[in-house]
C-alpha cells in the first residue's frame, strides 16, 4: 500500500517542550555550562565592552566608540605583529600537519616494531612545559654555543646562522621550535584515526593494482579527511594565540620581527606601564574575530570536500 | 567621707581618659604589618633575621613578607589599592611603585614626620639627597630610597694579565681591549670562545638594549640619555647619535660582542658573564656577592663606564628601589616601626651584609665593603639618575629599546636613522601621553 502523503507529520514539540523532556541532560550539564560561561564567555563579553573605553587596570575610563579600533588599524606595530602572527600559524600549522601526518602513516606501517615507543617519543616535547622548551632552544640555537651551529660547524658550515638574531630567520626558528614541540600531539590524533581505518579497503585496492601512494591519495587522505579538518582547527586555534615562545626565546624581536597578537597585546596593556587595557582588549578581540573566521572556513572547507568511498 | 569619694572618683576618671585615649601606652605599637616586596627568594635569609630582630625589640608587631612577581608588580599595587586592599609597606624598583601613587595618591606623606620624628630625620640625612629629592611630589615625600644602585663596569683581571693589557679610559680603548679579549684566547683554553664585551640588547624596558644606551648615553656626558625632567625624549642629540653609531660598529663592524646580543636580557647576560666567558661587562653592587660563587668568581676589577673621549665629562648611571607606606594602613604606627626598622643603620647594614645593597651612605663600609669590588661603590661617583618616575619614561624606552634592538640585529640599519626613527615614534608616543 503506498503511504498516505496526507497524513501530517505531527507536529514539533516546541523548544521549551523539548528542554523540559531532556532536562536530565541539561541538568547534568548546567554544572560546566555554567563554569564556562563564568570563566569563558564572560569575560569574552567583558573584553568586548571593555574595547569602547579608555580602560585602565581598575577602572573603565572614558566611553572612546571606535577609537581604540581605529589606533589599532592605524599602527604598524599592529600590522607588523598581524602579519608575523599570519606567517607564524601558516608556517607551523602546514609544516606540523604534513609532518606528524608523515610520521603517523610510517608508525602505522604493520611491519614496524616499538609503536608504543615511537609515539612516546614524539609525544615527549607536547608535555614538556613551553618555557623550558622555550629557554632551551635558545641555547640551542646561540651562535656561538649553541649545539646547532656546532654541529652546522662539524660539516663545514661556520660561522652558522644567527637563528633568533637575523631578521629574516628569527620567526621560521619559532617556527621551527613550535613544530618540534606539536608535532606528537597531531601524530596521535592522526594514529587513532589510521588504526580505525577498514584494511578491507587496502586489500580491494592491492587486489585492483593500486600502489601505495595511490592507496594513501585515494583512500587514506579522503577517510582523514575529518581528523585533518579537526587538526586545522586545532592548529589554527592554538597558534594564533602563541605568546610563550616568543616572550621566552626574543621577546618580539630583532625589530619586532617576531612579535605575535598575543605578545603584543601584553605589551600594550602591561610592557610599558601604560596600562592600556582598552586599547588591549580592542586588539584582543580583533585576534578573537580572526580566530573564528579561519575556524569557520576550516569547517566550510572541509564539509564541501567531503566524499564517500 | 564625701569629699575622700569624690576624689576617688575624679582620680578613677582621669585614669580611665588617660589610658583610653593612648592605647599605644598600653604596650606600644602593635599588629601585623603586611609587606609586598619583588625579590623572592634571594631576600629569605634577610627577612628571617629582620623578623627574629623585630621580634625581639618589638613582641607585639608581626611582619608578613608577601613575593610578588616583579614584572605583574604595578599592576598588583593598582588593583590593590583599588580594592582598598593595599599592602602596609611596599618594596621595589622605584617607577613599580609610581603608578599606585599617580592614580591613588596610595602612600602615606612623609614630609610631615621629617619635620617631627628626629628618628625618621637621621634616616632621611644617611640617604643620597639626589636619590631622596626624586620621591618628591609637589611637597609630598611618598617614599624613601631603600637601596640605591649603579651600574658600573667589570674586566676581567686574568685576562688584562695574560695579554699584558691595562683598563680601558675611554671608548677607543674599550673597543681595542675587547677585541683584544674575543680573538686571542684570553683564558687559555685554546678555543675562540670568549666574548669581549657583553651588553644588553633585547627589546622591552628591563635590561635591554634601552638601558645599554643608557649606561653608555651617560657615559658619553648625556645627563638625560633617554628623557628630560619634562618627560620629553632627550636620547636623539649628537652624542646620541655617536652612541648609536658605536653599537653598530661594536655589534657589527668590529664584532667584540655576542652575535646573540639582539636577544640578550639580563638572563642570557648573567649565564655568559658567570660561566666566565665575558670580558667587559655591567657589573653592580647586587652581583658581587652571587658571582663569587661561579666561574668568574672574583677574577675582575671594577671600573666607572669610560667617557667616549680621554677628559670628557661623564657619569654613571644611578637609580633606587623604593619603600613606602600606605596612606591608609590599618596598622599604621606599626607599620611605622617597621619601615623605620628596614631603614635604620641596623636595618641597612643586615641588608648589606646579606645582599651587598643599601641606601644609607653613613654606613660602616671599613668593616661591610671589604672587598675590592665592593670598595667601588661606596666611593662617589657624578650621577646620571634613571628617571623611572616620570610616566613616559617607560614607554620611550621601550620605542628606544626596539630601534636599537633592530640596529643591532641588522648591520644594513643606519645608526642615525634608526635614532630618528626610535625619537619620530617616541614624540608621537609622547604628546598621546600628555594629551591624556
Amino acid at each position: 500500500m503506498m503511504a498516505d502523503r496526507s497524513v501530517a507529520r505531527p507536529p514539533k514539540p516546541a523548544l521549551w517542550a523539548r528542554m523540559f523532556q531532556e532536562r536530565t541532560a541539561y541538568l547534568f550539564l548546567a554544572p560546566i555550562l555554567l563554569v564556562y560561561t563564568a570563566f569563558s564567555l564572560y569575560p569574552i563579553v567583558q573584553t568586548f565592552e571593555l574595547s569602547f573605553f579608555d580602560a585602565k587596570i581598575v577602572e573603565q575610563g572614558p566611553f572612546v566608540g571606535l577609537k581604540n579600533y581605529r589606533d589599532i588599524l592605524a599602527s604598524t606595530s599592529f600590522h607588523q605583529a598581524l602579519g608575523n602572527t599570519l606567517v607564524f600559524t601558516a608556517g607551523s600549522t602546514v609544516v606540523v600537519l604534513v609532518v606528524s601526518l608523515a610520521l603517523a602513516v610510517l608508525v602505522n606501517i604493520s611491519w614496524v616494531r616499538g609503536k608504543t615507543l615511537f609515539k612516546v617519543i614524539y609525544f615527549l616535547p607536547v608535555v614538556t612545559s613551553l618555557v623550558a622548551v622555550g629557554y632551551i632552544w635558545k641555547w640551542m640555537m646561540d651562535p656561538s654555543y649553541g649545539i646547532l651551529n656546532v654541529a652546522l660547524s662539524l660539516v663545514g658550515i661556520h660561522p652558522g646562522p644567527n637563528w633568533l638574531s637575523n631578521p629574516s630567520l628569527a620567526l621560521w626558528s619559532l617556527v621551527l621550535v613550535n613544530i618540534w614541540k606539536w608535532v606528537g600531539y597531531f601524530l596521535i590524533i592522526f594514529t587513532a584515526n589510521l588504526q580505525a581505518i577498514d584494511q578491507s579497503y587496502y586489500e580491494a585496492a592491492s587486489i585492483d593494482g593500486a600502489g601505495a601512494w595511490s592507496q594513501f591519495y585515494r583512500i587514506t587522505l579522503p577517510l582523514l579527511r575529518m581528523a585533518i579538518i579537526l587538526s586545522v582547527i586545532l592548529g589554527i586555534v592554538n597558534f594564533l594565540k602563541a605568546f610563550a615562545l616568543v616572550f621566552v626565546m626574543t621577546q618580539g624581536g630583532p625589530a619586532g620581527r617576531t612579535e605575535l597578537m598575543a605578545t603584543y597585546v601584553y605589551r600594550e596593556a602591561f610592557g610599558t606601564g601604560q596600562m592600556r587595557f582598552g586599547f588591549s582588549a580592542a586588539a584582543s578581540m580583533v585576534l578573537f574575530v580572526m580566530i573564528m573566521i579561519f575556524t569557520a572556513l576550516a569547517n566550510r572547507f572541509g564539509k564541501a570536500g567531503e566524499v564517500a568511498l | 567621707m564625701k569629699r575622700r569619694w569624690a576624689s576617688i572618683i575624679v582620680l578613677a576618671i582621669i585614669t580611665l581618659a588617660v589610658v583610653g585615649a593612648a592605647p599605644g601606652w598600653a604596650g606600644g605599637p602593635k599588629g601585623k604589618v603586611v609587606i609586598w616586596y619583588d625579590s623572592g627568594a634571594a631576600w629569605s635569609s634577610f627577612i628571617a633575621d629582620f623578623n627574629k630582630d623585630l621580634a625581639a625589640k618589638y613582641p607585639d608587631i608581626t611582619a608578613e613578607w608577601v613575593t610578588q612577581d616583579t614584572a605583574q608588580l604595578s599592576a598588583k599595587l593598582v588593583t590593590a589599592f583599588a580594592a582598598k586592599l593595599g599592602p602596609d609597606i611596599a618594596m621595589g624598583s622605584q617607577y613599580r611603585l609610581v603608578a599606585p601613587e599617580q592614580q591613588f595618591k596610595a602612600w602615606a606623606d612623609l614630609s610631615g614626620k621629617l619635620a617631627s620624628d628626629p628618628e625618621f630625620k637621621e634616616i632621611v640625612a644617611g640617604l643620597p639627597k639626589v636619590h631622596v629629592d626624586a620621591y618628591y611630589s609637589g611637597t609630598k615625600l611618598w617614599g624613601a630610597p631603600q637601596v640605591v644602585q649603579s651600574a658600573a663596569l667589570f674586566v676581567r683581571k686574568s685576562w688584562m694579565e695574560k695579554l699584558k693589557a691595562k683598563v680601558p679610559e675611554d671608548w677607543d680603548e674599550l673597543t681595542a681591549l675587547a677585541g683584544r679579549f674575543t680573538n686571542e684566547d684570553p683564558d687559555g683554553n685554546g678555543q675562540k670562545d670568549t666574548i669581549g664585551y657583553c651588553i644588553f640588547g633585547a627589546p622591552g624596558v628591563t635590561n635591554s638594549a634601552g638601558i645599554q644606551f643608557l649606561y653608555s648615553g651617560a657615559a658619553a656626558g648625556m645627563l638625560h640619555p633617554i628623557v628630560d625632567p619634562d618627560g620629553k625624549p632627550s636620547f636623539n642629540t649628537e652624542i646620541g647619535r655617536e652612541v648609536a653609531k658605536a653599537f653598530h660598529r661594536w655589534q657589527h663592524e668590529k664584532k667584540v660582542t655576542s652575535p646573540a646580543t639582539p636577544t640578550f636580557t639580563h638572563k642570557e647576560f648573567y649565564e655568559v658573564v658567570q660561566a666566565g666567558k665575558c670580558g667587559i661587562g655591567r657589573v653592580g653592587a647586587w652581583n658581587v656577592g652571587p658571582w663569587a660563587k661561579t666561574a668568574i668568581a672574583e677574577d675582575y676589577v671594577v671600573i666607572p663606564y669610560p667617557p667616549m673621549k680621554k677628559g670628557q665629562k661623564s657619569y654613571q648611571v644611578s637609580w633606587s628601589n623604593a619603600i613606602a607606606m600606605n596612606g591608609s594602613s590599618k596598622a599604621e604606627e606599626a607599620a611605622y616601626v617597621v619601615f623605620k626598622a628596614l631603614m635604620s643603620k641596623t636595618g641597612q647594614t643586615n641588608f648589606y651584609q646579606k645582599l651587598t645593597s643599601a641606601a644609607r651612605t653613613d654606613l660602616d663600609w671599613a668593616t661591610l665593603a671589604t672587598k675590592p669590588q665592593l670598595a667601588y661603590f661606596t666611593k662617589p661617583q657624578s650621577y646620571a639618575l634613571e628617571m623611572a618616575w616620570i610616566d613616559t619614561w617607560l614607554p620611550v624606552l621601550d620605542i628606544l629599546s626596539k630601534h636599537l634592538n633592530g640596529l643591532l640585529a641588522d648591520a644594513e640599519v643606519d645608526p642615525v636613522k634608526a635614532l630618528e626613527a626610535a625619537d619620530k615614534e617616541a614624540q608621537v608616543k609622547f604628546n598621546e601621553i600628555r594629551k591624556k
